[in-house]
């Protein structure tokens, strides 16, 4: 791998010099793509340069394929969003084919902080620091408020107001549920319930799409210092993010994504926003989003049993559907 | 005969815990570890109970699916596609009857539940109301219970 990416960079930089790779280790964490972390050194016109760097590649199977994520989208996001106040790690190389490390890759900034160890705020964590992260958790407003036309982010897709942006979602995760490992009645009628009731939306929205603890690094001081994974953004309505960052599958301790009640969440996104938060597209996005973690659960576990993949996380989430089914029985009421 | 595969299974996370793991610095490969240990602790906890766990889900799936071909067929001009269906569930149910039996191996349990899911998914999109899906939402609903309590570890749920 070290040999490859050596190769890689030597090609992306042709006047770099004494390029050297230090430290190159598989991260633990995600179960959508490979994460490794390293150093890189060189030295161009007589001057030292030092990066310390984060690989993310694609895997051999995964929980999402093609369709739901891709790394020259990610890539073309995260340079866009170096000139907004947005927290998000620099983006340096990519390698879109695969063609030097094996498979679809990009190199981004290794930014400092911590993860939460899952999908939800630490229930041990002093309520001080925890009020510090939700704080900065709503700055999801400021995402929301970028200029994406101006950051050239239109090759996106944008979809028209009014519920092309909630078919386009639902066609997505439909998609990716159709290559399941086994079917699913709830699902079945989930979907169903979903193709009946797409909400209308006004505006259109840079989304996150994966937009929860877990996918964001912080610090001891309560400052979220950048918001990961950005695969999956796109452009739709701003309530999906708010939607899948309140579903249950998230909360610790009652709380959405371990951070605040999700009324909370709402009024204080509301207040940050200046826009009103339309509670029954936040509810639509919820019930896809359980839907949607429904489908990536059981791609991975189909990947895992057919052995695409040897990633362990793949075969154990297969055991999470239950649990999101149930969230969906309640939801619908079926 | 002993060691039985429970005995493996509980021989397999010992050695796993006590001798590979301690060597391991690499902090994926602990990562990974510690899912295997719980995938263990799943397999150790049902490995015994998977062909009594198809067979409950093969009845249920049966009897809603043989209320619903009754169904369809007291139904006056019933359209082609939902004839169709009809048709297909009780050629399942007629191939289900034939292979039934106490020494039916678990991969044909399995497969057969499978086609009868696949039906009843269909089934379900094809219902004009909340009436027709009554009877699959009963089963689902019970049958999601018994999902929740098959990936229960002990006082853990998934």
């Amino acid at each position: 791998m070290e040999e490859k990416l050596s190769a890689f960079l030597k090609n992306q930089m042709p006047a770099a010099a004494d390029l050297s790779i230090r430290g190159l280790q598989r991260r633990p964490g995600g179960a959508s793509r490979e994460s490794w972390a390293f150093e890189v050194a060189w030295r161009e016109n007589g001057k030292e340069f030092n990066r310390s760097c984060i690989l993310r590649r694609d895997p051999t199977g995964s929980v999402m394929e093609g369709e739901q994520t891709n790394r020259s989208l990610e890539f073309r996001v995260l340079k866009a969003l170096e000139s907004t106040p947005v927290p998000a790690p620099k983006a340096y190389w990519l390698d879109s084919a695969g063609k030097w490390l094996e498979r679809p890759s990009l190199i981004m900034e290794l930014v400092g902080g911590q993860p939460t160890p899952g999908p939800t705020f630490p229930v041990g964590e002093s309520p001080e620091l925890r009020a510090k992260i939700g704080a900065r958790f709503v700055n999801l407003a400021e995402l929301h408020r970028a200029d994406w036309q101006a950051l050239d982010l239109a090759f996106l897709g944008a979809p028209s107001v009014g519920t092309e942006p909630a078919a386009r979602q639902v066609d997505l995760w439909e998609m990716a549920y159709r290559n399941r490992l086994e079917v699913h009645p709830i699902l079945e009628e989930t979907f169903c319930w979903l193709r009946r009731n797409l909400p209308a939306t006004d505006r259109i929205a840079l989304v996150h799409g994966d937009y929860r603890s877990g996918n964001y690094l912080y610090d001891e001081t309560g400052r979220i210092t950048a918001m990961l994974d950005w695969e999956t953004a796109h452009l739709g309505d701003p309530m999906e993010d708010l939607g899948w960052a309140s579903m249950k599958f998230w909360n610790g301790a009652g709380l959405a994504v371990g951070l605040m009640p999700r009324a909370e969440l709402l009024r204080r996104y509301e207040n940050e926003s200046g826009k009103a938060v339309d509670e029954k597209r936040v509810f639509f996005y919820e019930v896809l989003g359980n839907a949607k973690m429904a489908a990536i659960a059981l791609t991975g576990a189909r990947a895992f049993s057919e052995g695409t993949t040897s990633h362990m996380l793949h075969g154990i989430m297969g055991l999470l559907v239950p649990r999101l089914l149930e969230d969906l029985v309640d939801q619908l009421r079926l | 005969m002993r060691p039985d595969i429970g005995d493996f299974l509980r021989g397999v996370k010992k050695s796993l815990a006590e001798v590979v793991f301690p060597t391991l610095t690499d902090p994926f490969a602990l990562e990974q570890s510690a899912f295997i240990m719980l995938a263990l602790d799943h397999v150790l906890a049902r490995w015994d109970k998977a062909s009594h766990f198809c067979r409950e889900e093969n009845r249920g799936l049966r009897a809603v699916l043989a209320e619903a071909a009754a169904r369809l067929s007291g139904e006056a001009g019933l359209p082609k596609n939902a004839a169709g269906l009809r048709d297909r569930i009780q050629d399942r149910l007629r191939k289900e009857e034939v292979e039934d039996g106490a020494d039916r191996p678990y991969e044909s349990l399995r497969d057969g539940n499978a086609c009868l899911r696949e039906l009843l998914a269909e089934l379900v999109g094809a219902a004009s109301g909340e009436e027709q899906n009554r009877g699959a939402r009963a089963f689902m609903k019970k049958q999601l219970e018994r999902e929740r309590e098959w990936v229960r570890v002990g006082e853990f749920v998934w």
